[in-house]
């Protein structure tokens, strides 16, 4: 059942999204140095941001799931994993195509990058792992298992990450950009437009998660 | 204590019995090394600057297979089943596979060193005490991730398959910076640089077998 909560979501994500866009390609100046290439940055940065906190949020879901034991945890743990996964294939795939042209390279072992390549492949793992075990009773449990270690590996890759540096050239040392008032405004939108957009994609994929549930719970009944 | 002990050393008996799987990755990581050193071709230095890299793509592919072998065993002849029902703490179990699994990864390491001393660069001989401790931390880090997600994967349908795409990723802090231990010993950059990744490596290693104490009873739990 679709409740209005979720119409007014789905609105307001729209209309968030047409301003972010407007913020980016309209409002914002053009950067001096870089040229039209950085506007990727008002889509790149919400999208890296957002894509964390989705897989933070998958981690808390599961530590809700081994404490508590209820379904729900275990739905909005697949659903936020899964949206995570998205967006940070789109971090990857924008922060290469803004890296070309500004540092000459489609990917580089800067920290950063080597930190959100590791954090996609974990939660890749995590969904392989959720349609690998099946419709296992036990799949919740290893799941919210794995999205607790994944997250934790997170600053651990991190602070490892920053070893590599001495072994490979640095292409870009520092990423803080001083951001004119107009460009911190098309950030902030695009920031808001994502975070609207990722909960109603995840409000419509955890129903789905749940009614999935439902769905199997009936059929382990009927045999 | 006596309980954890207990349960390294039937495991150990096992494999003294079987030699099954410590031969096995031998085998499948002296093979690796053998491989990489024929696509690195004749150039001394090349291979001696790769050697590094090799043991530790070695070590973690062929060790990945083992830890999915050990954990195969425990559900043949449904092994576990009757290790739950004995009145051990599961993080004893845990700590137990651990152990064990540590013991096959640290013999593992030695002869994939070994052969690496031989195929690759004879400073792996030269310096081996100070190798021993990057790589035995390495060791710990990679069994105790590789023990919880072992038992996890060996309960799914792709079994050996689905291991390495879950621990490779999460045990990256762990080959990196052993990695930068291992570099600076060989390049003899001096005791302080060794020290910092050993310290790091070290935190990891901890975080890891917490992380295991604390979630492997959610993983057997029936």
């Amino acid at each position: 059942m679709i409740r209005s909560a979720d119409v007014a979501l789905a609105s307001g994500s729209c209309v968030a999204m047409l301003l972010a866009l407007y913020g980016a390609f309209v409002f914002a100046p053009t950067e001096l140095v870089m040229g039209d290439v950085q506007r990727i940055f008002y889509v790149h940065l919400p999208l890296a941001w957002i894509g964390f906190v989705a897989f933070g949020h998958a981690c808390w879901a599961g530590i809700q799931y081994l404490r508590i034991g209820r379904r729900e945890w275990d739905a909005v743990g697949a659903a936020a994993a899964e949206i995570g996964v998205l967006f940070s294939t789109l971090v990857i795939v924008t922060g290469s195509l803004w890296a070309r042209p500004v540092w000459g390279t489609w990917w580089t072992w800067d920290p950063q990058l080597v930190t959100y390549l590791i954090l996609w492949l974990i939660y890749v793992g995590y969904l392989v792992l959720r349609s690998a075990a099946g419709d296992d009773p036990r799949r919740a449990r290893f799941a919210a298992v794995f999205a607790i270690v994944g997250f934790v590996d997170v600053p651990l890759v991190w602070l490892s990450a920053r070893y590599l540096r001495a072994l490979s050239p640095v292409i870009f040392t520092s990423r803080s950009i001083g951001l004119a008032p107009p460009m911190a405004w098309a950030l902030g939108a695009g920031l808001v437009a994502w975070s609207l957009f990722y909960c109603a994609l995840f409000r419509s994929r955890l129903r789905l998660g749940v009614l999935e549930a439902e769905v199997a719970a009936l059929a382990g009944e009927g045999d | 204590m006596r309980a954890l002990l207990a349960l390294i050393w039937k495991d150990l008996v096992i494999e003294a019995r079987t030699r099954e799987i410590v031969t096995a990755m031998s085998l499948v990581a002296f093979l690796a090394l053998v491989i990489f050193s024929l696509a690195l071709g004749p150039s001394a230095h090349l291979v001696a600057a790769a050697a590094p890299a090799a043991v530790w793509v070695t070590v973690s592919f062929a060790a990945t297979l083992g830890l999915a072998r050990a954990h195969a065993l425990e559900q043949e002849g449904q092994a576990l089943r009757g290790l739950l029902m004995t009145p051990v703490g599961r993080h004893i179990l845990y700590l137990g596979k651990c152990g064990a699994n540590l013991a096959m990864v640290l013999v593992l390491q030695l002869v994939v060193a070994g052969a690496a001393a031989v195929l690759f660069t004879g400073a792996f001989a030269r310096h081996w005490a100070g190798l021993a401790l990057p790589l035995a931390l390495g060791a710990v880090g990679f069994t105790a991730a590789g023990t919880l997600l072992g038992a996890i994967a060996a309960e799914t349908r792709l079994r050996e398959v689905l291991l390495p795409i879950l621990l490779l990723p999460v045990v990256v802090p762990v080959i990196i910076l052993s990695l930068a231990g291992v570099n600076a010993v060989l390049e003899e950059r001096g005791l302080p640089e060794l020290l910092r990744s050993l310290k790091l490596l070290g935190a990891v290693d901890i975080i890891f077998v917490m992380l295991g104490v604390w979630l492997f009873a959610y993983v057997v739990e029936d």
